[in-house]
């Protein structure tokens, strides 16, 4: 344990940065400049029961202080993720979360009894929340009775703690958190990306390949906050906030709302070296805070 | 990684400081003052900020090819086209000014098949022409210069030809209004030029899909190699967003242009016009 240490339900980070799916790879593609335990967890790209190739490119596009992504769960399947790149991430002092997609309930199961029998995944994330592919993905994000259906059948396959990943793209984030929290849910992450288009005014064409894609970085930030605040007031679960976070301030910001450990990972692409210096901010944080605890959920005092 | 590809070294994010902006037809030569080693091959690039550290707008890196990096001096070039808020931000940068790069990205065009003193033909169209310059000074130094050929619409976006010229054992030009050298595309001129050449040789190549397409398929045809840079947006630069993704000739998936490229063997990838 260090300075930074939380607890995020049955986790134990050490410090409360994580980085996030579809934006770290399998932990090394940044070499030395960002190895895997320089976050308290890393969440492994989303894996299918067999490889996806993804979408069409173009598949990135910039906006406004943020960019949005049609990747489509591009994976190589569970059987080289246990084979390759679990066994690659032993030993390492991060905690480590594999990202679970499908197409089916069946799909999902299958991921999350594998990857609980290969070993080497310290936890689950399901995401139920992703706009880029077609069938599964965010459909089962977006109603509760699916979503809530979905959790109970992998949590009876798997023992490992179970993280559900929300999307934004709903009338009422509070109810589909209720719901996957009744059905076994340890931890809620929160949000996944905003559905979103950009058009080529030259070209009259949209921009990516796949119309459609999500929107992350900074200017989704303020929508991440206000999610993990209504979902903090409607579960008692611990939270993972994600969405546009990339400085100490913006990580705080995320803690008071209710997070107890925070995502990254568009910032990640902008400031891969910024990682190190947003730990230091949040040391000196904790120092001058003296024996108080992260500030967990405080702006609620002040929010009624 | 392409069998024989100079191998890629540590990944670092250091400043650089803009010792010169100089006009260089349509575009900027960036003479870039480094404080420390940075192990870039021709055909690696560079992930380039441009905004400073306290915005987020613009918000990603812009991949830039390496134009030349002369290690003994610690100076980085890079050629800049300004097509959209982020390359116009680099070339108004002034003298002193300072940015941020990540790198080196990617992996360079692969030299292992030319020791069987086989030809080396360079083949640039319009910015594509800025990794080749690097390439073409590399490979006059091994002694191997290459014959080069150059394509752009008009006279005013070439740039570097003194140089390109000095490196090359003969250099050839095309543009699209006939303004210098040959009236036309470029691949035209290397189709002519390849009818007459000997043995096969290694064609490298770094222009727009279309040209890509076209050196692809003359290229198989006389039995050449063809190696040709990519270009694709990006964002994270490293292999880890999957990102830019170009289809896969065989296997019907995706290769990443930032981590698998940016250069390719041509026939392992399925471009479009």
């Amino acid at each position: 344990m260090t300075d930074l240490d939380v607890s995020l339900g049955p986790l134990q980070l050490k410090n409360p940065l994580v980085a996030v799916s579809g934006t770290f790879g399998y932990g090394y593609d940044y070499g030395e400049l960002l190895p895997p335990d320089t976050f308290g967890a890393i969440v492994l790209k989303g894996t299918a029961p067999e490889p996806w190739p993804g979408n069409p490119p173009p598949r990135v596009v910039e906006t406004p202080s943020g960019m949005l992504n049609s990747i489509g769960l591009q994976n190589p399947g569970v059987d080289e993720l246990c084979d390759e790149y679990l066994p690659r991430l032993a030993g390492e002092d991060v905690v480590v979360i594999v990202n679970v997609v499908g197409r089916t309930v069946k799909d999902y199961c299958h991921v999350a009894r594998r990857v609980s029998e290969c070993g080497g995944a310290d936890a689950i994330e399901l995401n139920i929340s992703c706009p880029n592919v077609k069938a599964g993905g965010m459909s089962f994000g977006t109603d509760p009775q699916q979503a809530a259906d979905l959790t109970a059948s992998v949590r009876e396959v798997s023992d490992l703690p179970l993280i559900v990943k929300l999307t934004p793209n709903v009338t009422d984030i509070a109810e589909i958190a209720a719901a996957v929290q009744s059905s076994g849910a340890d931890i809620i992450s929160l949000i996944n990306t905003l559905l979103g288009m950009e058009i080529d005014v030259e070209q009259a064409s949209p921009r990516l390949g796949a119309v459609f894609g999500g929107l992350s970085g900074p200017a989704i930030r303020p929508v991440a906050l206000r999610c993990v605040w209504e979902v903090y007031r409607a579960v008692s679960v611990p939270l993972l906030g994600m969405g546009g976070a990339s400085t100490a301030r913006d990580v705080l910001a995320f803690m008071m709302a209710g997070a107890s450990a925070v995502g990254m990972g568009t910032a990640l692409f902008a400031q891969p070296d910024g990682v190190q210096e947003t730990l230091q901010q949040l040391r000196k944080f904790r120092q001058s805070c003296g024996e108080f605890d992260w500030p967990v959920g405080r702006a609620h005092e002040k929010g009624d | 990684m392409l069998d024989g590809a100079e191998a890629a070294s540590e990944l670092s994010v250091f400043g650089a400081t803009v010792r010169e902006s100089s006009a260089e037809g349509d575009c900027r030569r960036l003479t870039l003052a480094v404080q420390q080693e940075v192990a870039v091959v021709p055909g690696q690039f560079l992930g380039v900020r441009v905004s400073n550290a306290e915005s987020s707008d613009p918000l990603l890196m812009r991949p830039l090819s390496v134009a030349d990096w002369l290690g003994e001096d610690r100076l980085l070039q890079l050629i800049v086209k300004p097509v959209g808020r982020g390359t116009r931000y680099l070339c108004r940068l002034q003298p002193g000014a300072t940015i941020d790069c990540l790198g080196p990205l990617g992996n360079g065009f692969p030299l292992h098949k030319l020791q069987k003193g086989k030809a080396a033909w360079i083949v640039g169209g319009g910015i594509g022409m800025a990794p080749l310059l690097y390439l073409a000074r590399v490979l006059a130094e091994k002694d191997m210069p290459p014959v080069t050929f150059l394509g752009a619409a008009g006279e005013r976006q070439f740039f570097a030809l003194e140089e390109f010229s000095s490196y090359s054992t003969s250099l050839h030009l095309a543009t699209d209004d006939g303004s210098a050298g040959f009236k036309g595309v470029v691949t035209q001129l290397v189709r002519q030029h390849l009818e007459l050449a000997g043995r096969p040789g290694v064609m490298y190549c770094c222009g727009p899909d279309g040209m890509l397409l076209q050196l692809a398929e003359i290229s198989q045809g006389q039995k050449w190699t063809a190696y040709g840079s990519l270009e694709e947006y990006m964002a994270c630069g490293v292999g880890a967003c999957l990102g830019c993704a170009v289809p896969a000739a065989s296997g019907g998936g995706y290769l990443q242009v930032c981590s698998d490229g940016p250069v390719f063997n041509l026939r392992e990838v399925l471009l479009h016009d």
